[in-house]
Parts: C-alpha cells; sequence; structure tokens
C-alpha cells in the first residue's frame, strides 16, 4: 500500500503503491500512515506519481491524516500528483488545506 | 437520443472497470464538436463516486447506471434498491435549504421540491487566512458529486422502494 522512499532527520517520504486510490484501500492507507507518523513523528510526504485516481472515501482519509498530524504539530505534504487527482483536489477546495508541491525536491526546498 | 443501461452487481465491483465501460460509452457517444475533455473529467469522478455510494451503504445488491445524451445534456441516472436517504424520512418543508454538512469550505445544502425531488446545491465559504483542519468533514461523495454536475437531483420512489440519483452534465 505505502513505501518508505526516504527517511530523514526532519521529514519521511512515502510513495502509495496503487494506481487506484478508492474505497478498497482507503482503510488500511490511513491505519499504516497514522502508524508512521506515531512512530516518526516527523512531517510527512506523500508521493502520489502511482496514484492515477483518487476517490472520496480515500480523500477522507487523507483529510483524517491531516488532522491527525496537526493535532502532532507535524506537517503533511503532497507531491506528485497527476492532473485528474489535481484537478478533484482543487474542486473540492482541499487545495487549500494540503500543502501540494510539483516534486519531492520542491516541497524540501519551501 | 443516445443511451444504455449498465447493471452491476455488488459482489462484482471493479470500480475502475466499471467506470470506464461508462466512460467509453460517453466518448463515443459524444458529439464531435463537444468539448470531451472537462466534461469526461466529471463524468468520470461522478460515476465513481455514484457507484462507491452504492458499494458502502446497506441493502444494496446490484445498481444500475442509465446514461442518456441528449441535445447538450449528459445525463447520468443510478437506481438502486437500497436504503433511502434520511432526508426522506423527515418532513421537512418544500423549497427551503436544509444544511446536510458545513465546514470551514463549503456549506452543502438539500432543497426538497414538490414532487418530493431532492436538489442538492452548495456555498463555498469565505477563507480566512488561518484554516480550522479540525473542522474539515471527513465525507466528500455528495460534495464531489454536487460540485462537478449542473444538476444533482434525488428521488425516492415510495412504490418501487427505488433510489433515483439523477445527474446532469451539460456540454
Amino acid at each position: 500500500m505505502i513505501k518508505i522512499i526516504k527517511d530523514t532527520e526532519n521529514h519521511l517520504l512515502i510513495e502509495i503503491e496503487v494506481s487506484e486510490a478508492n474505497l478498497n484501500n482507503s482503510d488500511l492507507f490511513k491505519t499504516q500512515v497514522i502508524q508512521l507518523l506515531d512512530r516518526h513523528k516527523k512531517t510527512l510526504i506523500i508521493d502520489f506519481n502511482k496514484v492515477e485516481y483518487i476517490d472520496s472515501s480515500f480523500l477522507g482519509a487523507l483529510v483524517a491524516i491531516l488532522k491527525h498530524a496537526m493535532g502532532m504539530k507535524l506537517d503533511v505534504m503532497l507531491v506528485g500528483l497527476r492532473d485528474d487527482v489535481h484537478d478533484l483536489l482543487k474542486l473540492i477546495r482541499l487545495d487549500k488545506v494540503f500543502k501540494i508541491f510539483g516534486s519531492y525536491d520542491e516541497a524540501i526546498n519551501v | 437520443m443516445q443511451s444504455k443501461q449498465f447493471e452491476f452487481l455488488k459482489n462484482s465491483y471493479h470500480l475502475s472497470s466499471d467506470t470506464h465501460q461508462i466512460l467509453g460509452f460517453i466518448t463515443d457517444e459524444l458529439p464531435a464538436t463537444a468539448s470531451a475533455g472537462e466534461l469526461l473529467f466529471k463524468a468520470k469522478i461522478i460515476v465513481t463516486e455514484l457507484l462507491t455510494n452504492s458499494l458502502k451503504h446497506a441493502g444494496v445488491n446490484s445498481t444500475i447506471i442509465d446514461v442518456k445524451i441528449s441535445g447538450h445534456d449528459v445525463s447520468i441516472l443510478k437506481v438502486d434498491f437500497g436504503n433511502p436517504l434520511s432526508l426522506i424520512q423527515k418532513n421537512y418543508p418544500v423549497n427551503t435549504k436544509i444544511p446536510i454538512s458545513n465546514d470551514i469550505l463549503h456549506t452543502l445544502y438539500a432543497i426538497i421540491d414538490s414532487g418530493k425531488n431532492i436538489n442538492f446545491f452548495c456555498d463555498e465559504i469565505n477563507l480566512d487566512d488561518i484554516l480550522a483542519v479540525e473542522n474539515i468533514v471527513e465525507h466528500f461523495g455528495l460534495l464531489i458529486i454536487t460540485k462537478a454536475a449542473d444538476k444533482f437531483t434525488y428521488h425516492y420512489n415510495l412504490q418501487t422502494k427505488e433510489n433515483l440519483f439523477e445527474v446532469t452534465l451539460k456540454f
């Protein structure tokens, strides 16, 4: 479901390993990512480059993860979003609450 | 008018391929003059959310999606026999805004007309500089359909016990 790509002093980069991020995997994604936040206590950068489509269930999981992270005073950044995924986030204005970057390099150079 | 009906059984749902079947029909039947890109994006997220809604809710064993293309409209009708929306069971006044959800980004509301059709709308909230993320809702299905559609209506047929979700997209 997710793979840790990089674990630095300040942040954790993870990649979503599925192309369809939907009801079938949203609960597992939320559980795994919240466990990572609790264990590593670092800013989380989530790479979406393999995700071709995301549905409302997965968006709900992402918001739950963001709330959990903010409760721990941690950031969640999204990188590598395809146009359809980015457009859906923009449609329901989640681009106003998530920090979204084109790439991992852009995210860490903010 | 072009139309086609698709039936999906709950135990054999494959969200991605089921959605692509419907999008394939719309792509093939859309007039060449129509601008397909944005319409197909909206149709894709709407069909996905309609099917996800059936998967999530109890009592739905099969779902019918009926697609019609006529004039400048694509109409997507979802029919299932699941439990009706709770809005139906309450005696709300006609033609009055009924808030369904409210957070720092949107207010989603319904208006019931005299024919007992429930029409969905949403307002965007002006954002403050500092967002109270803890108040954001985690259920986006109805909101996505409402924002993507030009018209989104729900009707419950008391006689047949059918839930009818009808979405119109204009091109």
